[in-house]
């Protein structure tokens, strides 16, 4: 076990360099440059100024050299500095990386709190009218755009009937209150976004507990269960749904990258000071060390996720070993 | 009797029509004995066995007349509650495949434990069932699972689970079938030993009649979900009063003579939407007359208790045309 985990964080390490190659170049490659917003646009600045600027960030050297400058800098954990504001990269993102990772953590919670029950009791009572609705339901919140959600959400909820702030994640006298009080600003300000971030994710997991559970439910070891005299909750909910649940494990994993892309959207719109405002900000800015932060913390943070979502499955599978000989 | 079943029909869904796939059945078992219920597969043999304590899905089928007495006891008027008290403490079951018949994710332990009727102190109970079943290797280990054993232990375990709360009678539904022949021999074995033992009544689904020849005490043959003969297994051996059990008993394939030809039955078994009329076995049968299409013929007692549906058997006996073994 110990050795299987060691390897794969090995293997791990060689795809993250893949993805930093891959992405380095792409956002190279992009049209528009990061002198672009001191330089292009202003007439007085001379081409010398414009040449000078290119030198001082090194991006008038070739593109494989500025990468392995890069590399070397990230070996060790340095990002280097943000082109538009010159502070540390890392210092950066680690001021927005708790907002984004609340938001994640509670709208996931969210999801399979809500998910699970929904798709487990469609399977329950596949075919009739709840189970229709709640496909429906699952795939408005599937189908809806994140963006077209929150504005509506933002219209109603926050503007005509002034439930929940519409934007930021504290309100201007956030520093005269006692903690009780700061938690509660807090969270008012992150309902909206949490639960626009949960609606979208619903479908995923809510389907896919559904079809789970449907399979499982046609096993022989259902029948053996029922004809043991097992009352109908013992089967259902301690015979099928543990097995019905295994999969779900890495799905979980796997839904990692799907919310920290949806983070960039709705982040942007409810103005939440998170890494995917941060990455929108940079993206518009090409400001390159910046960028290509966010997106290693997001790829580290994807492969950790499927990484858990292997050996928690090993973990809650008696069937599954992971073999040291992998 | 410990259990009579009176004219049960049961409606299956198939391709979104209902048909009727067991079509009036008639069957008794007492203490202590062993029925054999053979038929090919699909002539409604395993939708049977499991209407005895009302297993058959909702969905996919429904028990439309009959009655099913265990211990004088009607169990199609029972209600859930009432029927969760026989299923698996007065009749239990064993499925053709222990592999999957077995919940992947809960211990062997677990899954005998929940099948005791005392569920306090469970430990020494399970030992004694285990070591019942022949199961001596996993006393002791509570953290075996299922895909730890072979094929075989997993019947084991499926017999154990099944014994556990000492029942009266046990529905064996194909329970060699997915085993190697020298693992159907033992199984087969220990369901003898524990049948003597606890004085079980057995009804033993299957299609092979040479392990239903070695263990049942009456055979009950059915095609296109009636029972077309029914007696002593002596009778059925010696002097078979079906064509069909005629052509079963020839298709068997001989270890002596190995160069006789394998007389397999002709034809397919019809479909239940589209059954004969008269005698379902007349398109198949070598004995067939016009009379046969006429009605389907009761099931009639041919000799002290053996019973058959062809109307032909005494006057193909008396001339000779069908000779006693």
């Amino acid at each position: 076990m110990g050795k299987y985990i060691l390897k794969r964080i090995i293997g791990l390490v060689v795809l993250l360099l893949g993805i930093t190659i891959i992405t380095f170049s792409v956002i190279h490659i992009a049209p528009g440059k990061p002198t672009d917003l001191e330089a292009q646009f202003n007439p007085k600045v001379s081409m010398e100024a414009r040449e000078r600027i290119s030198h001082l960030y090194g991006l008038d050297k070739p593109l494989h050299v500025q990468y392995i400058e890069w590399l070397k800098r990230f070996a060790r954990f340095d990002f280097g500095t943000s082109f538009m504001d010159s502070r540390p990269v890392m210092q950066k993102i680690m001021e927005r990386i708790p907002v984004t990772l609340t938001i994640e953590l509670f709208s996931i919670i969210l999801i399979l709190l809500v998910g699970i029950p929904i798709g487990v009791s469609s399977a329950v009572r596949e075919g009739d009218f709840y189970d229709r609705f709640m496909t429906v339901f699952v795939f408005i919140g599937f189908a809806v755009p994140t963006f077209w959600l929150s504005l509506i959400l933002m219209d109603y909820i926050g503007v005509r009937w002034g439930i929940l702030p519409i934007s930021g994640i504290k309100s201007l006298e956030f520093e005269k209150f006692g903690i009780f009080e700061k938690i509660i600003d807090i969270s008012k300000h992150l309902a909206l976004p949490v639960l626009v971030s949960a609606f979208g994710g619903l479908a995923g997991i809510s389907r896919y507990m559904r079809s789970s559970m449907l399979h499982v439910l046609k096993q022989d070891y259902i029948r053996t269960a029922r004809a043991k005299g097992l009352t109908e909750k013992e089967v259902l909910y301690k015979h099928a749904l543990k097995n019905a649940l295994l999969p779900v494990v890495t799905i979980l994993g796997l839904s990692v990258p799907a919310l920290i892309g949806g983070s960039v959207i709705f982040e942007s719109i409810f103005s939440i000071p998170g890494m995917g405002r941060l990455f929108y900000e940079s993206v518009m800015a090409r400001d390159y060390p910046v960028i290509m932060g966010v997106l290693v913390i997001g790829a580290v943070l994807t492969l950790l996720g499927n990484l858990l979502a292997d050996i928690s499955y090993a973990a809650v599978d008696p069937r599954i070993k992971l073999e040291d000989n992998l | 009797m410990l259990l009579q079943i009176k004219n049960l029909k049961i409606n299956y869904k198939s391709d979104n029509r209902m048909v009727e796939v067991v079509r009036g059945v008639d069957l008794d078992i007492d203490r202590g004995e062993c029925v054999g219920l053979i038929g090919e597969s699909g002539c409604g043999k395993t939708t049977a066995g499991l209407s005895i304590t009302k297993l058959i899905p909702e969905r996919k089928g429904n028990i439309s007349s009959g009655e099913i007495l265990f211990a004088s006891n009607d169990i199609l008027k029972l209600n859930p509650e009432e029927l969760r008290n026989i299923r698996g403490k007065k009749i239990s079951y064993v499925f053709q495949e222990p592999f999957s018949s077995l919940n992947p994710v809960f211990t062997i332990y677990e899954q005998i434990r929940e099948s005791l009727e005392e569920k306090d102190n469970p430990g020494r109970r399970i030992a004694e069932i285990l070591k019942s079943v022949g199961l001596e290797k996993i006393i002791g280990r509570k953290n075996a699972y299922p895909h730890e054993l072979s094929g075989g232990m997993q019947q084991r375990a499926m017999i154990g689970m099944a014994i556990a709360s000492r029942p009266d009678l046990l529905v064996l539904d194909e329970p060699t079938t997915a085993l190697d022949v020298t693992v159907q021999r033992q199984i087969l074995d220990l369901i003898m030993e524990l049948k003597n033992k606890m004085n079980l009544a057995i009804l033993f689904i299957s299609h092979d009649l040479r392990i239903v020849f070695n263990i049942a005490d009456k055979i009950a043959i059915m095609y296109a979900g009636k029972i077309i003969e029914f007696g002593p297994k002596e009778k059925i051996v010696s002097s078979p009063a079906h064509p069909y059990t005629i052509g079963l008993i020839d298709s068997i394939p001989s270890l002596e003579h190995r160069k006789k030809p394998f007389n397999a039955i002709s034809g397919k078994a019809p479909l239940f939407s589209e059954l004969p009329q008269g005698c379902k076995f007349y398109p198949r049968c070598r004995f067939r007359i016009d009379k046969c299409t006429e009605k389907e013929p009761e099931l009639r007692d041919v000799s002290g208790g053996q019973a058959s549906r062809c109307i032909r058997i005494e006057e193909l006996k008396s001339n000779g045309t069908i000779k006693n073994r």
